[in-house]
């Protein structure tokens, strides 16, 4: 009797995450496999819709346009990440010293966290103005000129203005972990280290980045998530433009999907993107087991 | 959660049984120009039938496409909206939209503007979904005193429209007077439908359009020879640096004057006229291959599906496509009215008005956008292919990559029967 | 490191993030556009040099923008998810903690594979379902998805299986069922993971977009993020007014969390050490 009353319970227990997981998880991660092999559009139409086979999939990956997100995805991860992974890791060093005024400046450095994205895009965007933007009349105060620098307009400076706001907004969440994980390399270390005449850079080399070792992992991991998603800056911002040349994976599967609502064809996308990601945390994992050996 | 909704129902509780009112809501299109008349238009209307305890609410909505669909989709459209003409064809072939035809009045449908007519008929049963209270068309504006600096002709009436030629050499002449530092303004700084709209002409004037309008097919037609040539043509006027950029905005032609000519619609008119007062010279589109092309329609009244007051909606429809609603559309918003009957109200648009031209436009060489559920995505389609080409893509490629899409979405749905 | 060169690096930190956010704090105080547009580029940008609430008036008084609501929106949304996440994820791992069924290793290790979905790839297919159910631009909508979180499941399990095991048979001698131990000795242990919980949920939701921005519509269920990216849509070149809403929306919670920072601190690098 009692044993029943207790299964009864785990079950209830249970009962809500299971419906919840199963019906918002596993449901839509199944549908959109199925949905990628239709022509299934969002908006309701008099014709039913039909079993297409690999044609989204061909599609998707002879349209030059996927190829170019896929591009500039890559492009903006391999810029923000060593980028924003360096400043974090500096600002962490920074704050791990023992200098006064550390709340101050610690409060100070995750203010960008608290801020949400579509405010600081906003602010970036006034940064970023034409021809009187901050960054503009610094341009012109080095160039000593006053020729005009649409960096948002231009196809060559759109995604490294991107990188820059992204890296700013994000970075503090980094430098937190770092700052947790320089924390737990024992004092003593340096101390011997420093009795021994080392250098500050040969205390870095020989005990900092050898701690550091798994929770670089971990950032780096989610780093690199994080650029994969990138969609609200360029959403924003650029719509993917100027030429494509900030359009990313996931803007590419809003505007296919969303904005045009070929459900079907945008579902192939998501499923090549759930691919991707999985590969390539698949692939970094692999890669730092080894070096952690 | 729904208890937000709760709010306005226990209104209409409230209010019921003071009348048998009926009171109908209208969704239209925000924009500064039109706020004015719809507000006259619902104070005018509500008096008239006050005694018969009919009402209109008409509610302007910012983001109005993007609002209609979701609304669509989670079934709270009202009773009235307004759809913009050429999107017309892909709400009636989903379903979303039902018949004018018993809800307005013979006398207004005879009295219609033919190509409103056009815009607003669905092939496939020949009934009227759409009715505009205006059309619009698209001129260039030119600065006379640049224009005569240049010492460039300006033609006086669309038989004498520019040539391709003439257009160019226009321009290369134009780039050489003081104070001009783009000769044409092709209003970049716009989005959306304007680069599909405002651009078509360039195809149709050279005998292509945007897709074969008896195969429903656009390889072959949006891609081909002709079009390439004609847009490569324009693509140059790009590298020459003739053309006003994004960045520098909407009053490159009216207000800074760093432009000599306006590729743009009506709409503008009130700011050009304002801009450059005695200066301001309408000139036809040109015939940039053997004859003249203009995009015309616009927003039109459309009844969804689920819309139940007919009676309501119908003196609702008949008030504001009357004669005197209709030419005061057009006076508000400087659009040329959509009845034969209210054109001769507006003094600009009638014969030997400012506006001639336009009126002349809209019935001769107007060409409707095509009447096909594939519309949107048509327009998108070409409509980036412009963006892409203007920004120095190979047009080519970028009319191909158009007509990809274009088929491959009548292909996903079906051909869209039964278009196809 | 030299002590000057710290303290440098140290400022010039400083310098590169409250610069943005004064300027934010400075052109919503400026109640001249063209003054505005002028000094963009100069120090003036950064520095308030005039103080008016006329920004902030214009935003608050705004017909289609009704900032209020938007604020309420975005309260009543996170507060369902927090309240409703903390509830059911913390169950259901108790229940893979402590219960006695053979299926728990497989479930657990379901979790653990579901926390690698990007929440990206899910929206179309929801998308389509939420329509198709009728139930776009609504609360729930936006609240019932993300409510049951395998990351935050996963969280509570690795706490709860560290609760000493005499603890739950001591309960279940009492005669506890498993959901009375539940919620007289569990739940009340986990409080530092539902304080960690609480921020990262509330980070996420506070910057969530891609999906409001699909399931909304006008100002009734729209939530600030997306609120502030039409907003800004829709009065580009009113820096004035862009920067009021900014800063209203973004300075009570800056405010608020430097009060709670240690906690704050704690959270962010207790994920990093459990996740």
């Amino acid at each position: 009797m009692q044993r029943i009353r207790h299964l009864w319970s785990e079950g209830a227990l249970l009962a809500p995450a299971v419906i919840l997981l199963l019906v918002f998880v596993i449901a839509p991660f199944f549908l959109s496999g199925y949905l990628s092999f239709t022509n299934e559009r969002l908006i309701p139409r008099p014709v039913p819709s039909q079993w297409v086979g690999w044609r989204n999939y061909s599609r998707v990956l002879t349209d030059p346009d996927f190829w170019q997100a896929v591009r500039n995805t890559f492009y903006f991860t391999l810029m923000v990440v060593p980028f924003q992974c360096a400043i974090s890791l500096g600002a962490a060093l920074l704050l791990n010293k023992k200098l006064a005024g550390l709340t101050f400046f610690r409060s100070v450095a995750m203010l960008p966290l608290l801020a949400p994205i579509t405010v600081i895009i906003a602010i970036w965007a006034a940064l970023y103005q034409v021809p009187n933007g901050f960054f503009n009349t610094a341009v012109n105060l080095v160039t000593r000129d006053d020729r005009i620098v649409d960096f948002l307009g231009s196809r060559d400076l759109a995604m490294p203005a991107i990188v820059l706001l992204s890296a700013w907004a994000s970075f503090p969440f980094q430098m937190l972990i770092y700052l947790a994980g320089l924390q737990e390399i024992p004092e003593d270390r340096y101390e011997a280290a420093t009795l021994e005449g080392a250098n500050a850079w040969q205390q870095f080399k020989a005990i900092t980045w050898p701690g550091l070792i798994n929770v670089n992992i971990f950032v780096l991991i989610i780093t690199t998530v994080q650029a994969f998603k990138l969609f609200t800056q360029i959403n924003i911002l650029t719509k993917g433009g100027p030429l494509g040349s900030t359009n990313t994976i996931i803007n590419y599967m809003f505007v296919n999907g969303y904005s045009e609502g070929r459900i079907g064809f945008a579902s192939a996308v998501s499923v090549l993107f759930f691919i991707l990601v999985a590969v390539i945390a698949v692939i970094q994992r692999l890669v730092f087991k080894n070096e952690n050996e | 959660m729904k208890a937000v909704h709760t709010l306005p129902l226990i209104s209409v509780l409230m209010l019921a049984p003071l009348a048998q009112a009926t009171s109908i809501t209208a969704w239209v299109i925000d924009g500064a120009a039109e706020r004015p008349f719809f507000n006259q238009a619902e104070d005018t209307f509500n008096e008239r039938y006050a005694e018969q305890g009919i009402s209109v609410d008409i509610v302007p909505i910012p983001g109005y496409n993007d609002a209609i669909q979701s609304a669509y989709r989670s079934n709270d459209l009202p009773d009235i909206i307004m759809v913009d003409g050429p999107n017309m064809a892909s709400m009636v072939w989903g379903g979303q939209l039902q018949p004018l035809d018993d809800l307005v009045d013979n006398s207004i449908l005879d009295d219609m503007l033919r190509p409103i007519i056009d815009q607003g008929t669905y092939g496939p049963d020949g009934k009227i979904y759409a009715l505009g209270p205006y059309d619009s068309s698209v001129v260039l504006w030119g600065n006379r005193a640049y224009l005569e600096a240049a010492g460039v002709r300006i033609p006086e009436s669309i038989d004498d429209a520019w040539t391709y030629d003439e257009f160019e050499e226009a321009l290369a002449a134009l780039a050489e007077v003081d104070g001009v530092r783009w000769p044409l303004d092709l209003k970049r700084n716009y989005d959306g439908e304007w680069f599909s709209y405002g651009f078509a002409p360039f195809l149709q004037s050279v005998g292509s359009d945007l897709i074969d309008r008896d195969t429903w097919t656009a390889d072959g037609t949006l891609n081909s020879e002709a079009s390439v040539e004609s847009l490569e043509r324009l693509q140059s006027w790009a590298q020459n640096g003739w053309i006003v950029p994004s960045s520098a905005g909407d009053n490159s032609f009216f207000g800074s004057k760093t432009s000599a000519l306006s590729w743009v619609g009506n709409w503008m008119w009130p700011s050009h006229r304002e801009g450059l007062g005695d200066d301001l010279v309408v000139i036809p589109a040109p015939k940039f291959g053997d004859r003249a092309a203009s995009p015309n329609g616009g927003w039109a009244w459309a009844v969804p599906s689920s819309s139940t007051e007919n009676e309501a909606l119908s003196l609702f429809l008949n008030h504001v496509l009357s004669t005197e609603q209709v030419a005061k559309y057009g006076e508000y918003t400087g659009y040329v009215p959509s009845r034969h009957s209210s054109l001769e109200l507006v003094p600009a648009f009638a014969p030997g008005g400012e506006l001639e031209i336009m009126t002349q436009q809209a019935s001769d060489i107007a060409v409707v956008r095509p009447v096909h559920p594939a519309y949107p995505v048509i327009s998108n389609s070409y409509g980036q292919a412009i963006q892409r080409i203007l920004d120095g893509a190979n047009v080519q490629q970028a009319l191909d990559r158009a007509a990809r899409r274009i088929d491959e979405d009548i292909e996903d749905n079906m051909g869209y029967p039964p278009f196809n | 490191m030299s002590r000057t060169l710290t303290y440098f690096f140290a400022l010039l930190m400083v310098l590169v993030v409250l610069g943005p956010l004064m300027m934010m704090v400075t052109v919503s105080l400026n109640p001249s556009e063209p003054d505005i547009s002028v000094n963009m580029g100069t120090i003036r940008a950064f520095i308030p040099h005039v103080v008016s609430f006329e920004n902030y008036q214009a935003v608050l008084t705004d017909r289609n923008h009704p900032f209020l609501r938007y604020l309420f929106n975005t309260a009543f949304i996170v507060g369902a998810i927090l309240i409703g996440a903390i509830l059911v994820n913390s169950m259901a791992a108790f229940a893979l903690a402590w219960g006695q069924g053979r299926y728990r290793k497989w479930a657990v290790v379901a979790v653990v594979a579901m926390i690698a979905v990007p929440m990206e790839s899910l929206v179309l297919p929801l998308l389509l379902m939420s329509s198709r159910m009728g139930i776009v631009n609504s609360y729930e909508v936006q609240i019932l998805p993300f409510i049951a979180n395998a990351f935050a499941l996963f969280l509570f399990y690795q706490f709860f299986t560290k609760i000493p095991k005499d603890l739950i048979e001591a309960a279940r001698v009492d005669g506890m069922n498993l959901f009375q131990t539940y919620w007289y000795i569990g739940l009340p242990l986990c409080k530092p993971i539902i304080a960690t919980l609480s921020i990262l949920i509330f980070l996420e939701q506070w910057n969530n977009y891609l999906w409001p921005v699909m399931v909304t519509r006008g100002p009734e269920f729209r939530p600030l993020s997306v609120a502030m990216a039409a907003y800004f849509d829709s009065n580009r070149m009113y820096w004035g007014q862009i920067m009021a809403f900014a800063v209203m929306m973004s300075i009570p919670i800056m405010v608020f969390f430097l009060i709670v920072q240690r906690h704050f601190v704690q959270s962010v690098t207790g994920s990093a050490v459990k996740g």
